[in-house]
């Protein structure tokens, strides 16, 4: 949903002489299926074990009974992701500037928020 | 429709049909993971952002140095396709 919103803005992004760039756990075949299905047309890069999102302070892990209901559900996060910590970045989106500054952060503890895609390109016309 | 808006609607749809014990389950993840403090202790405005180098759907490793190379960088972190 989020990724599709990102698509929409995805050659305003270009435009302004920026790059938009995702992160995610999973692996490499299932950004490509985002990819395909979505037809998105910016990178999608694979962090396995989460380790770039450590560097950003993103990840926890989901406790025991969270694992139980999300194998409920069938989302099986150890075969997604290759990896059975049951760990999950933060959902977050941040604007870098050329010195590798951050210059824009919106970072998320409930997944079910998420800020708006103009609000970034605001954001990132004042860069 | 805005993202946020979508959001909150899909939501609502799926707590309709969630099994009670399940969201209960989850609403307490929530709380406690709100409640660490975590979102607090990420990198923010005005840090040096963490290079990194990772693979790409395609083609070599994608870098952060690289990307700057060209412009600032739009960076989204997401949990994953489910």
């Amino acid at each position: 949903m989020e990724l599709d919103a990102l698509q929409k803005i995805t050659d305003e992004i270009n435009s302004l002489g920026a790059t938009l760039v995702t992160i995610s756990p999973q692996q490499i075949k299932h950004n490509l299926a985002m990819q395909q299905e979505k037809n998105l047309k910016f990178k999608m890069l694979t962090d396995p074990g989460n380790t770039v999102a450590k560097s950003y302070c993103l990840v926890h892990q989901l406790p025991k009974d969270l694992q139980q209901v999300y194998m409920q559900f069938d989302l099986n996060l150890p075969m997604y992701n290759d990896d059975d910590s049951w760990t999950l970045p933060l959902t977050a989106r941040f604007i870098i500037d050329q010195e590798q500054t951050i210059r824009y952060a919106e970072i998320s503890a409930d997944h079910t928020i998420r800020p708006e895609p103009e609000e970034t390109l605001n954001a990132l016309k004042t860069i | 429709m805005k993202l946020q808006e979508q959001m909150d609607t899909f939501k609502k749809s799926f707590v309709e049909q969630a099994p009670e014990e399940a969201l209960k389950i989850m609403n307490r993840a929530g709380e406690q993971l709100r409640d660490s403090g975590l979102a607090g202790q990420a990198v923010k405005v005005g840090d040096k952002a963490p290079d990194f180098s990772l693979s790409n759907t395609s083609g070599p490793e994608t870098s952060l140095s690289e990307l700057l190379a060209n412009g600032p960088v739009v960076l989204s972190f997401f949990r994953g396709r489910w």
